[in-house]
């Protein structure tokens, strides 16, 4: 009995020491949850806060985050690149905002979002309401009778005093503290300027406010009858025709409308009047709200009840399209207001345009004057149609352009400014970017960048001195033969970047820069014949002329944090003598090729292969310096000259038109001008890999006059001008896929011109990417094979010695 | 600790003189490395990644070490039960917790040689590249505590039976459990598993490591897990009084 009770109290202990174990163990992890105990081993401290984010954290006063975090994320979600896992990012995402709270010592609070709060709605939709980015997952849920994509939200929104900032959607844990640091830094310029635009953002505010209400008036009065027709299915006065009811419905709610709406036009008359001018961003919204008006007007005048005039759609049909179309007016004045309120302290950063370069917008005026195009159909209906298809490829250019502006650069925050040729360089703008033109700089854009950089504004020019097409397409030379697609080649551009630099001592070299080892792949586009049938393939090649750069001036914030980067068919950039030697000039190589690298004087064969048989058959001469950067005292390149005349500019656009230069303009500029000042310049003898797409490239030769009759060289230019579009998106499929990567740094050139600094290094952290060396596919298979059977080999022949020994020794004793 | 380190060193001069501990690591070496250059569906590669990384060496050699390292702690307890070597152990001046400790430490000193061989992958990638060799430190230092917790595991299935495919089998479905189903588990008995209930998972605990960070929070997990199966092995030992 004794012996049962003993075992039995020796089990009850066991249980009972194990229990009291398990939940010291989840006692001791729980408390641990909170806690920020860890070791950032990486090399670039990446997952640790940096300097100037703590910096960031602590400038700020009662700062409140509002984190939203739906409670079950999907674990992967679909992008256009493919599955992006999520797996423990929502962790990742508290941790860093817990870490910017702890760096700000008080100063940031954080506040999670909590479902089902009444009147609130759950996570998502508090999110969506405060602007953030929904996502949906893979996974479709049924609802009711239909199949639906569960949406999450993963972001935050700062405020601070009067104004606000968001982080729409936070999936890239790399750059976590790029992002917020941005926005911290972000939400002090904007109260600060903010202070300077009380009136602007007030006024900007009341319209907004205005056309707010009376939209939320007119959807509920659109809305309210098609939910009395679900509610009840009975048939209301207008029978079963929802656009008669809802007439109806607007009628009975006519005077409610007269009172929600009728400030509108008081507010685009007043406030807005007031607002007009002040700001560009403020012109956009007040247009935006007296559009709204005017279709507000429209619609009163439908729900009248009068007649429709001849051609003009029955009452019903037109309010309901009205309605619509106010819904679409009323968030377009939402955009423009919410970018006016963002508007202050964001720095504008000029794109200089005209030269065939990479241009992130549309051009400003229309190809052909619509009237013009539809004359032109009296003649011959063919050409007109060719001038069409003019058009629409000019349209597709133009909506490339800004759409890459957009994606690029506006949604992620800059203020990014067009500057044609024949255009003074607006006050402003705080720097200036030269992207890879391909026609050379007139003189009076010349003088723009000199004055731009002696204002000590930084100016930053990217160069293209050649074009690789791996593949291209032309036109036949017999009308009814198919295009031709069989030829590559490299072309020099007509740029003069290299007279242009020579100026403020900066040697701009022509020769291609070729790597042996350290290069990147290019994507070669071919077709092939299969059973009579032309198939597209692609295939990547490692390429000598993409050499990948990993040796960088880590003094220079532009390339502090990067570990590569390659830069597609670079040439090479030197200080001249001179300049090496003024000691009041600080000059840096900031980017260099590898010692394998060797500089050619161009053109040079293509091919991969044959491009590379061409590369080991070189001596190797490098390092070369890829992108060197100047800050100092520079001089004028227009000192003891005539100052150039702005040149009158293109009279198709009615804005240019109406400024024609006058003698006041050149007099002032001749007042003003700066014989020299200090600057700062940076220059990359690469354009990344991001060709410019422009009209005067693609359309070569359009000319509206050789329209007229019908010829067959306008038919043969109308193919090559498809073909020409063509050939930049195959150029640009060539480099596709380093493209993010390059977009990374561009932004960082971004952020330096606009100097934050600081951004730049925090944000390279997230982006280091390590490539390793091209390695022939006979030296993969004899790495592979020594990792794969080496290190088992050697661990049985030790098992092997071991037994041996052990034989001999049991031997030895048996002895 | 004395008992502890003389019955470790016994304990891996033992697994080092049967040939398991060299079939086990060679097929640890070789499942890793294949798996590291091709991936898990053998269509990967790595070269063609182009990346001079480590990452997917701590992406698979988990999966391995779950496998492989019961099959290192089978014979730890099971076999002595089997032989009744271990009531000639317990009569030595040593305590059931020293016993487990002693197997534990000496199955560790097989994990770190395993560990160590495979260091020819990041001198591979190192010869071609410049991988982030911090985060490389932090991925082993995960490997040595996710494996020294397997270990664990695997010495507390070998106590629980006389047969050593027995304690291979439970040994490798507790690592497995833990390295893949907690997750999946606690989603399907909570619709909204609570974030602290969301990192029993081993994969949660083991990314930070992987990403070059080293923090406490993940370290105590591990070690807890791991004083637990000790603990558990140290009473299952004890249970033969109460038999």
């Amino acid at each position: 009995m004794a012996e049962t009770t003993k075992k039995s109290n020796g089990r009850i202990d066991a249980l009972v020491m194990l229990g009291a174990a398990v939940g010291v163990a989840v006692l001791v992890n729980a408390l641990a949850v909170n806690t920020a105990v860890r070791l950032d081993l990486t090399e670039q401290q990446v997952h640790t806060l940096s300097e100037a984010s703590v910096t960031a954290a602590k400038a700020l006063d009662d700062v409140t985050v509002t984190v939203y975090i739906s409670k079950k994320l999907p674990d992967v979600i679909p992008t256009p690149q493919g599955k992006m896992p999520l797996k423990g990012i929502d962790r990742a995402f508290r941790d860093k905002l817990a870490e910017y709270a702890r760096a700000a010592g008080g100063k940031l609070k954080l506040v999670f979002a909590e479902d089902g709060n009444p009147g609130v709605g759950t996570i998502e939709e508090q999110g969506e309401a405060a602007k953030l980015d929904a996502f949906s997952s893979t996974e479709a849920q049924v609802q009711g009778s239909t199949l639906k994509f569960q949406k999450y939200v993963l972001g935050a929104t700062f405020h601070y005093k009067t104004v606000s900032e968001v982080l729409p959607k936070a999936l890239s844990p790399g750059f976590y503290e790029f992002e917020m640091t941005q926005i911290l830094l972000r939400l002090k310029e904007k109260y600060e300027q903010s202070q300077l635009m009380k009136e602007p953002l007030a006024q900007g505010k009341a319209v907004f406010d205005g056309v707010k209400t009376c939209n939320e008036a007119v959807q509920k009065a659109a809305k309210v009858e098609e939910k009395k027709e679900e509610d009840s299915g009975l048939s209301l006065k207008g029978g079963n025709d929802p656009n008669q009811k809802r007439l109806n419905a607007m009628q009975a709610a006519a005077a409610d409308l007269d009172k929600a709406c009728a400030p509108v036009a008081g507010l685009v008359s007043g406030d807005g009047a007031k607002l007009k001018g002040k700001n560009p961003f403020g012109d956009h919204l007040v247009d935006n709200a007296a559009e709204f008006d005017k279709a507000w007007q429209e619609l009163k005048q439908a729900t009248s009840g009068q007649a429709p005039a001849q051609g003009q759609l029955p009452p019903a049909l037109m309010v309901q399209q009205l309605a619509l179309l106010l819904d679409q007016l009323f968030h377009e004045v939402d955009r423009a207001h919410q970018t006016l309120a963002d508007s202050p302290g964001r720095k504008s950063i000029g794109f200089l345009c005209g030269h065939d370069e990479f241009c992130p917008f549309a051009e400003t005026s229309q190809l052909v004057d619509p009237s013009v195009a539809s004359m032109l159909g009296q003649n011959n209906p063919m050409m007109k149609q060719i001038v069409q298809a003019a058009t629409q490829i000019s349209q597709a250019i133009d909506e490339t352009n800004a759409k890459i502006g957009d994606n690029l650069f506006t949604k992620r925050g800059y203020s990014i400014r067009r500057i044609g040729p024949d255009e003074a360089i607006p006050n402003d703008v705080a720097a200036l970017i030269v992207y890879a033109p391909r026609k050379p700089l007139g003189e009076y854009t010349r003088y723009q960048l000199d004055q731009t950089l002696l204002a000590g504004k930084p100016v930053v020019v990217l160069a293209q001195s050649w074009q690789v097409a791996l593949l291209n397409m032309q036109a036949p030379e017999d009308l009814g033969n198919e295009m031709r697609m069989d030829w590559s080649g490299m072309f020099a551009t007509a740029s003069n970047l290299e007279d242009v630099l020579k100026a403020y001592g900066v040697v701009l070299s022509k020769d291609p820069i070729l790597d042996s080892k350290h290069v990147e792949t290019v994507r070669v586009t071919g077709m092939v014949n299969k059973g009579g049938l032309q198939f597209q393939t692609q295939q990547d090649f490692p390429y000598a002329m993409i050499p990948v750069a990993s040796d960088f001036d880590r003094a220079y914030a532009l390339t502090r944090s990067i570990t590569s980067l390659s830069l597609p068919y670079t040439t090479s950039v030197e200080p001249s003598k001179e300049l090496a030697a003024n000691k009041a000039f600080e000059v840096s190589r900031v980017i260099r090729s590898s010692a394998s690298s060797l500089k050619k004087s161009g053109p040079v064969p293509v091919l991969p292969q044959t491009l590379k048989k061409l590369v080991l058959d070189t001596p190797a001469n490098g390092p070369h310096t890829l992108a060197l950067a100047v800050q100092g005292p520079f001089k004028s390149a227009f000192a003891g000259k005539e100052i150039p005349r702005r040149p009158e500019g293109d009279s198709k656009d009615p804005q240019k038109a109406a400024q024609k230069p006058s003698d006041a303009e050149y007099e002032l500029a001749k007042r003003t001008f700066k014989s020299e000042g200090k600057g700062k310049l940076l220059v990359i003898a690469s354009n990344l890999g991001i060709e410019g797409l422009s009209r005067s490239d693609v359309l070569a030769g359009f000319d509206l006059s050789k329209f007229q009759q019908f010829s067959p060289e306008s038919i043969k230019a109308f193919t090559q001008w498809q073909a020409n579009f063509q050939n930049w998106q195959i150029r640009i499929g060539q480099v596709s896929h380093l493209l993010n990567e390059n977009l990374q740094f561009l932004s960082n050139i971004l952020d330096w011109a606009s100097a934050h600094e600081a951004l730049v290094a925090i944000r390279s952290k997230g982006d280091a990417r390590r490539p390793m060396d091209d390695l022939e596919p006979e030296k993969q298979k004899t790495l592979r094979l020594e990792a794969l059977v080496g290190s088992p080999l050697l661990l049985i022949l030790l098992g092997l010695v071991r037994w041996r020994m052990r034989l001999a020794r049991n031997r030895s004793l048996k002895v | 600790m004395k008992p502890v380190w003389i019955l470790a060193r016994r304990e891996m001069a033992a697994t080092f003189d049967s040939p398991i501990a060299y079939i086990a690591g060679a097929v640890f070496l070789i499942a890793t490395g294949l798996l590291f250059f091709f991936g898990l569906g053998g269509t990967d590669d790595f070269f063609a990644a182009r990346e001079a990384t480590v990452r997917p060496l701590f992406e698979y050699a988990p999966w391995v070490l779950a496998v492989i390292l019961p099959a290192v702690t089978m014979r730890l307890l099971a076999e002595e039960k089997r032989q009744g070597t271990l009531e000639l152990l317990v009569t030595l001046p040593v305590t059931d917790t020293q016993i487990v400790l002693g197997k534990l430490l000496g199955a560790m000193g097989f994990l770190v040689v395993a560990l160590a061989m495979t260091l020819v992958l990041p001198a591979l990638v190192m010869s071609i590249g410049h991988p982030d060799v911090g985060a490389i430190l932090g991925g082993y230092v995960g490997l040595l505590l996710i494996g020294t917790t397997f270990l664990a595991l695997g010495v507390m299935a070998s106590t629980w039976t006389q047969n050593q495919i027995v304690a291979f089998i439970v040994g490798m479905m507790l690592c497995m459990f833990f390295w893949t189903a907690t997750d999946a588990l606690l989603r399907l008995v909570l619709d909204q598993p609570p974030p602290a209930l969301a990192l029993l998972s081993f994969q949660s605990q083991f990314a930070d490591f992987a990403r070059g960070v080293v923090d406490l929070r993940n370290v105590l997990y591990f070690l807890s897990v791991t004083a637990i199966a000790v603990l558990a092995s140290t009473y299952s030992l004890r249970s033969r009084h109460w038999q």
